[in-house]
């Protein structure tokens, strides 16, 4: 579904991706883990195509996607969420939703689609309110039902957990669940290693723009260049 | 003294829908793509030179002169961003590299304007009868009248736009975060090049309407009504429609009562003593903070 192969960014002498290459198929999500400056954020930026790399294909079903215009990207199905939530704070929750293009053809199927994506994630009974009147968490769940409305094939998560109430990150994690089960790929960056070992099979670590290893949770934790380069002490 | 002061605040109040209608039309642009229209005060007076042409050259009223220059400056606009506007928004500093370029098109349009209607200042010779009206103890001039129900008519129509229409959601959404914007899959590059044509062709109109109101414009006055452009938008909430207009009235509204009780020369000061007020006090302005709250 998603293939990314020798992909490379910089910016001036800083070299912030340095061949990057993944795939991830239907219903995977695969995690991806680095410290800060890594790369993580600027891999999603180019595969959304908020960023052009200087070399390498993003191949989406077979389509090089680079160079493509963000929208055109998400209108192809890759949807993402940004680690401070980036929502359209003086409109409000339910138009925050109905802005987006949609499949539906009518202003009324849209509105009931709206509603019931912001129903998944329990945001329905501030559907009036403004974006700007919801708290961190909460926004990120609207960026979830955000997505949900754009019908995506591949999402990328951007650290979706960080700051978020434990209730919400529970929710946050069942609606993930289900996108797995439809058969959505998902790529989800995260700093807390426990969280992406239990929804990742496949683990990627990212080190100075380059992939420092990749494999199981089991794989990763016990790699000594990661506990070396990451974590600091095997978990 | 009794009804003088009555009749400064409606005059004041009509000016200020015509202030914030200028900060509307410029607010579109600058809000949502970063892009500093330093020719927006030009395009202004472009307009009420077509209202002048219209009126002097060919007997129209100049309620004619309003879709006229609507029409033209909005191919202006069209123009100009197909020419520029993206490659200036997708510099790295938008908003200095727009600056510069608008500041061209400026000298541009006033070089124009002086090569085609001469240096001297002009008024419409169109009147109105009335002259004036009379109610209450207070006296409006007839064009002014005109010129603040077409404004105040088509100020709702501006608002349902931006505020019921998707692409006018979009529009504002532009405004708050336009990365977001991108990644749910709005071509933000035909919204902009709708957005700037609407603008130029808005500016356009208000400079009918500045053309009923004032008594004379000149080919030299396009950078005094970009000046007033910016601090009406500044003083309401940069990115804020509703706040263009708050700048306006409240712009207007301290430059005349100034005038009236401290003198003619201390109503633009007092004005700016105002914006900078609001600056020290609220940096988001009037209402920057109901669509901008961090």
């Amino acid at each position: 579904m998603l293939r990314i192969s020798g992909v490379s960014k910089s910016f001036g002498a800083i070299r912030a991706l340095r061949e990057i290459s993944l795939n991830i198929e239907p219903g995977e999500a695969v995690g991806l883990m680095g410290v800060n400056g890594a790369g993580k954020s600027t891999l999603l930026n180019c595969i959304c195509g908020l960023m052009k790399p200087d070399g390498g294909a993003i191949e989406l079903d077979g389509k090089n996607i680079i160079g493509m215009a963000p929208h055109r990207v998400s209108m192809m199905g890759v949807g993402r969420t940004f680690q401070v939530p980036r929502s359209f704070r003086g409109l409000t929750v339910l138009e925050n939703l109905i802005v987006a293009p949609s499949r539906e053809a009518d202003r009324e199927a849209k509105a009931d689609r709206a509603h019931k994506a912001l129903k998944r994630v329990k945001l329905d009974r501030l559907a009036s309110n403004y974006a700007w009147e919801l708290s961190g968490g909460q926004q990120k769940l609207l960026e979830l039902a955000r997505l949900i409305m754009i019908w995506p094939n591949v999402v990328l998560f951007d650290e979706p957990f960080a700051g978020m109430h434990s209730d919400l990150c529970r929710m946050f994690i069942d609606e993930l669940k289900e996108m797995l089960q439809q058969r959505v790929a998902i790529l989800l960056v995260c700093h807390d290693p426990g969280t992406l070992y239990r929804l990742s099979r496949r683990i990627i670590v990212m080190h100075e723009g380059g992939i420092l290893a990749e494999g199981s949770p089991e794989q990763i934790k016990t790699d000594p260049k990661v506990v070396d380069a990451y974590l600091g002490t095997a978990h | 003294m009794a009804t003088l002061v009555p009749n400064i605040i409606l005059n004041a109040a009509i000016l200020g829908v015509i202030y914030g209608f200028l900060g509307l039309s410029l607010t579109i642009v600058y809000g949502g793509m970063r892009i500093a229209n330093l020719a927006h005060g030009d395009i202004v007076v472009a307009g009420s030179f077509i209202t002048y042409a219209l009126t002097a050259k060919f007997g129209y009223s100049p309620i004619a002169a309003l879709p006229v220059a609507f029409t033209y400056l909005s191919v202006l606009g069209y123009g100009l961003y197909r020419i520029a506007g993206k490659r200036l928004q997708n510099s790295r500093e938008p908003e200095l590299a727009s600056f510069l370029f608008f500041y061209g098109v400026s000298l541009m349009i006033s070089a124009s304007l002086l090569f085609v209607f001469d240096a001297d200042a002009r008024a419409i010779s169109f009147q109105f009868r009335p002259l004036s009206f009379q109610f209450l103890g207070l006296r409006v001039p007839h064009a002014r009248l005109v010129a603040a129900g077409v404004a105040l008519a088509l100020v709702p129509v501006i608002f349902w736009a931006l505020y019921q229409t998707i692409y006018g959601k979009a529009l504002r959404g532009a405004i708050m975060n336009r990365d977001a914007l991108r990644i749910v899959g709005i071509d933000i590059d035909r919204l902009s090049l709708f957005a700037f044509s609407i603008s130029f062709g808005l500016a356009g109109m208000t400079g009918v309407l500045i053309a009923l109101v004032f008594p004379a414009f000149s080919p030299f006055s396009g950078m005094d009504y970009t000046i007033l452009g910016f601090v009406v938008i500044v003083l309401g909430g940069l990115g804020s429609p509703l706040g263009a207009l708050a700048g306006g009235m409240v712009f207007a509204l301290t430059e005349q009562l100034t005038t009236l009780y401290l003198g003619q020369s201390t109503g633009l000061i007092a004005g700016f003593l105002v914006l900078v007020a609001v600056i020290v006090v609220r940096p988001a302005g009037l209402m920057g903070q109901v669509e901008w709250r961090a």
